[in-house]
């Protein structure tokens, strides 16, 4: 009987423990405002997703973009939004106009209002990985059937949405899941075992029904099983693209004195961090995953060539020339500076916000658009956790605040407090997160700090968006040395996270969810 | 369903933030500045009805609207006068801005701007004063006495009215309405079209679906390019200027003013062109040289959509 009541007392107090430990167990509250409430999933209740935010007055200026900044802003959202058909002229409305009747006319899902993709691409629209929590958001989930009067689920738009929109007959892979991150793929390497690296696009024209200039279009897409098979696939998910004219107004002696200012703390930690730079005049690049791209008007030419396929002054050559699935008159480069005055069928190009093409009105566009917004009444716990995020030094490589250079052509750039949670380096995060991608001279297993402004209402996390949970994020940043990988560079920070009691990981889950 | 955008419904954020800045001159500048949280679940529904002053309305963000006012020659004015004239109501997602009569407000330069999430519909009317609209979804209604309005990126249709003052027009999605009795009327990108009626002003049109452009008196011209629906133009005086691909069916008329149309190498159409005391001109090598009797009719390649051209002195060219 003794035994037996020891026995049931220690179950007790293990139930006690065990049930104290679930109370407090901490968990990632998840997207702020809800999945359903964002992106997307405001498309399924009929709600338009939200717009980029304009950039906010200067804090201490009060300075505003003038009006033509603001003009080439609203041109921007309307040149990103536009849908784009395959043949040069078979758009369903004049480009660049607003499609009435769809659900947002400039964010347009049914007709397109452009055109120039790519004989093979990621997407037909910049918008459509971009709409997380709103348009120039992150990778999202978008209404699968816009044309249909009852809407679906969101969901992944490489699910259905894109691979099949007007008819093209693509495969699936496996790895764009219904409710999984949108991604793209690059190839490791090539056949020969050469490093690769490059992206390889997901997507084909053939089969398109509302361009009938490629009726013998016969492209195959690449085997992705037979590489996903291979462990030859490096996955990315899309970045947002707010906020990014406020990095690129940081200087490079800004970026540096916050990592030396940094240094004696950083060191015992083993976090180092180095910038990736052009290989054309040695400043910092800062854009991308790896910070491979100097500057967001480089970001705009790369994408509309890379994941669009869409041929431009940056990019002038297309990444898939085959003449039966490019048709005959498809100019090339395809979105280039409009400059045909007598054209008869003129687009009121001596309109000076005309003439520039898509993508270059595109990275005005990003140029002008705010920094993500945190939580304006952030919970006492959030509150809390800002400070234990800095105190165990995860601040040490998500440099909280960093100013614009102090004169710039656009007042409401310069000189500003810049909240991005980033030190816009790369670092070592060894075997865990390598991709095995070299850019630059970001190596293996280096990645930029992500910025974790907008980490609040993100879904998915990483470059390859293995997860949609923060926690399982951060403890994803440690990773031991191999003989392949140096160990992670934020180890140390994990293993400080790991010590602290439950409430306090909570609240550093509730702080990023501020953001 | 939304429940947190439900919550935002109400009015949760009033900021009143005024400020004065001494000028050079000793005159002073003074703004007043409130903000309304606003729902994303539906749109916005903003209506406008000022007396004196400049409006601007203009997409910023969602889910509010900054109503902000500034205020030069304000020196003998206190902060606390320029929240009283305005009155500010707010139902949900409707919101009303009206600018009350006060004595001795006259000398007072007024600008308005009101920064609204993109799916606002704005109804608007100002008695004297430059209105710009730029960045919302739409639709728009605006009016004014005496003073331009300037509508851009609009998504759905626009109603503008004028009694004396140009419009202009970039970027609209949806139809447009336009009148005015004195003042230009000018409009890019609009794939819906435009009615522009005016009494007396140029009007200019450049990318438009089916249009009408009328002036009704004066000498005001008309000129079109990169029409791409079919055209109802017509004058008194001014000449008339159309250059353009022939998508649709064309009448273009003229009491005395010259009639000018350009169109490609190659194009197919049905030409009626009469001038009753005029002459007809054509520099193309695919027309005959008209009768006699200033007129000239001819299928050209074939025949095609239908261009008629009428004056009764004036000139017509046809290149």
């Amino acid at each position: 009987m003794k035994t037996t009541g020891n026995w049931l007392g220690k179950g007790a107090i293990a139930t006690f423990l065990c049930l104290g430990s679930w109370a407090f167990a901490q968990h990632d509250p998840g997207v702020r405002g809800g999945i359903q409430n964002t992106g997307g999933g405001l498309q399924q209740h009929g709600i338009p997703i939200p717009h980029p935010p304009l950039i906010s007055p200067h804090p201490i200026t009060g300075a505003t973009v003038n009006e033509n900044e603001r003009k080439s802003f609203e041109e921007g959202i309307a040149r990103a939004g536009q849908l784009e058909a395959t043949c040069d002229s078979c758009n369903d409305v004049t480009d660049g106009s607003p499609v009435p009747g769809e659900l947002d006319p400039l964010f347009p899902q049914i007709r397109t209002n452009s055109n120039g993709t790519g004989a093979r691409h990621n997407a037909d629209q910049c918008f459509v990985c971009h709409a997380q929590p709103q348009l120039g958001g992150s990778g999202g989930f978008i209404v699968p059937n816009p044309a249909d009067p009852v809407p679906q689920q969101a969901e992944n738009p490489q699910f259905r949405l894109v691979p099949h929109r007007f008819g093209r007959l693509n495969v699936v892979p496996s790895f764009e899941r219904q409710y999984g991150p949108i991604r793209e793929v690059r190839f490791k390497y090539k056949l020969d075992g050469t490093p690769d690296g490059g992206v390889h696009q997901l997507w084909t024209v053939r089969g398109s029904t509302n361009d009938p200039t490629i009726p013998n279009c016969a492209l195959t897409q690449p085997d992705f099983e037979a590489q996903l098979k291979a462990g030859n696939l490096a996955f990315r998910i899309p970045l947002q693209m707010t906020g990014l004219g406020l990095i690129e107004s940081i200087q490079d002696r800004e970026i540096l004195a916050h990592h030396d200012a940094t240094s004696t703390l950083r060191e015992p930690l083993g976090i180092a961090g180095h910038p990736n730079r052009s290989g054309n005049d040695g400043t910092i690049t800062r854009f991308g995953w790896k910070a491979q791209n100097k500057s967001v008007t480089m970001f705009a030419g790369e994408a509309y060539n890379v994941e669009m396929g869409i041929t431009n002054e940056l990019f002038p050559t297309a990444t898939e020339e085959d003449p039966d699935c490019n048709g005959p008159n498809k100019p090339l480069p395809n979105d280039v500076v409009r400059t045909d005055k007598d054209d008869h069928d003129n687009k009121a190009f001596d309109n000076p916000i005309h003439i520039l093409p898509d993508w270059m009105q595109f990275q005005v566009m990003m140029r002008f658009t705010d920094g993500p917004g945190p939580d304006p009444n952030p919970s006492v716990s959030a509150q809390h956790g800002k400070i234990v995020f800095s105190d165990i030094g995860c601040a040490l490589c998500h440099t909280p605040q960093m100013q614009t250079a102090p004169v710039m052509l656009s007042p409401v750039l310069q000189d500003r407090p810049v909240n991005l949670f980033s030190d816009l380096l790369v670092h070592h995060m060894g075997e865990k997160l390598a991709d095995d991608i070299i850019q630059g001279q970001a190596g293996p297993d280096e990645f930029r700090t992500t910025p974790l402004w907008g980490v609040g209402q993100r879904i998915f996390f990483f470059h390859d968006g293995r997860t949609a949970d923060l926690l399982r994020a951060i403890r994803d940043h440690f990773s031991p040395r191999t003989t392949k990988y140096p160990a992670s560079e934020a180890n140390a920070v994990v293993h400080r996270f790991n010590e602290l009691s439950p409430e306090e990981q909570q609240a550093i889950l509730d702080f990023l969810r501020s953001l | 369903m939304i429940p947190e955008l439900r919550l935002r419904r109400s009015v949760t954020l009033v900021l009143l933030l005024a400020s004065s800045v001494a000028m050079s001159t000793g005159q002073v500048s003074r703004e007043f500045r409130r903000t309304f949280a606003v729902s994303l679940a539906e749109p916005v529904s903003l209506q406008v009805d000022l007396l004196d002053g400049d409006l601007r309305i203009a997409y910023a963000r969602d889910g509010e609207v900054a109503v902000s006012v500034a205020a030069q020659n304000a020196s003998s004015m206190d902060q606390q006068s320029l929240s009283t004239w305005l009155v500010m109501a707010q139902t949900g997602n409707r919101l009303e801005v009206r600018e009350r009569p006060v004595v001795g407000s006259q000398n007072l330069k007024l600008t308005y701007m009101i920064d609204v999430p993109y799916r606002t519909e704005a109804h608007t009317s100002v008695r004297r004063g430059k209105q710009t609209i730029t960045g919302i979804m739409g639709p728009v209604s605006a009016e004014t006495g005496v003073g331009d309005i300037e509508v851009s990126y609009i998504s759905l249709e626009v109603d503008a009215h004028a009694h004396t003052g140009n419009l202009t027009f970039e970027v609209v999605g949806g139809r447009i309405e336009a009148r005015s009795v004195q003042g230009a009327i000018a409009c890019q990108r609009a794939p819906q079209g435009i009615k522009a009626e005016t009494e007396d002003g140029d009007i200019s049109l450049a990318v438009v679906g089916a249009s009408i452009a009328i002036v009704k008196s004066g000498n005001g011209r008309i000129d079109v390019g990169g029409a791409r629906g079919s055209l109802v133009v017509s004058t008194t005086a001014g000449g008339i200027h159309v250059k353009a691909v022939l998508r649709e069916d064309w009448r273009l008329s003229s009491k005395s003013g010259t009639v000018h149309v350009e169109l490609p190498p190659g194009s197919s159409f049905d030409l009626d062109a009469v001038s009753d005391f005029g002459d007809v001109v054509i520099a193309r090598d695919d027309l005959d040289k008209p009768t006699g009797d200033r007129r000239l009719k001819q299928k050209v390649k074939g025949g095609g959509k239908k261009i008629e051209v009428r004056t009764e002195t004036g000139r017509i060219a046809v290149s």
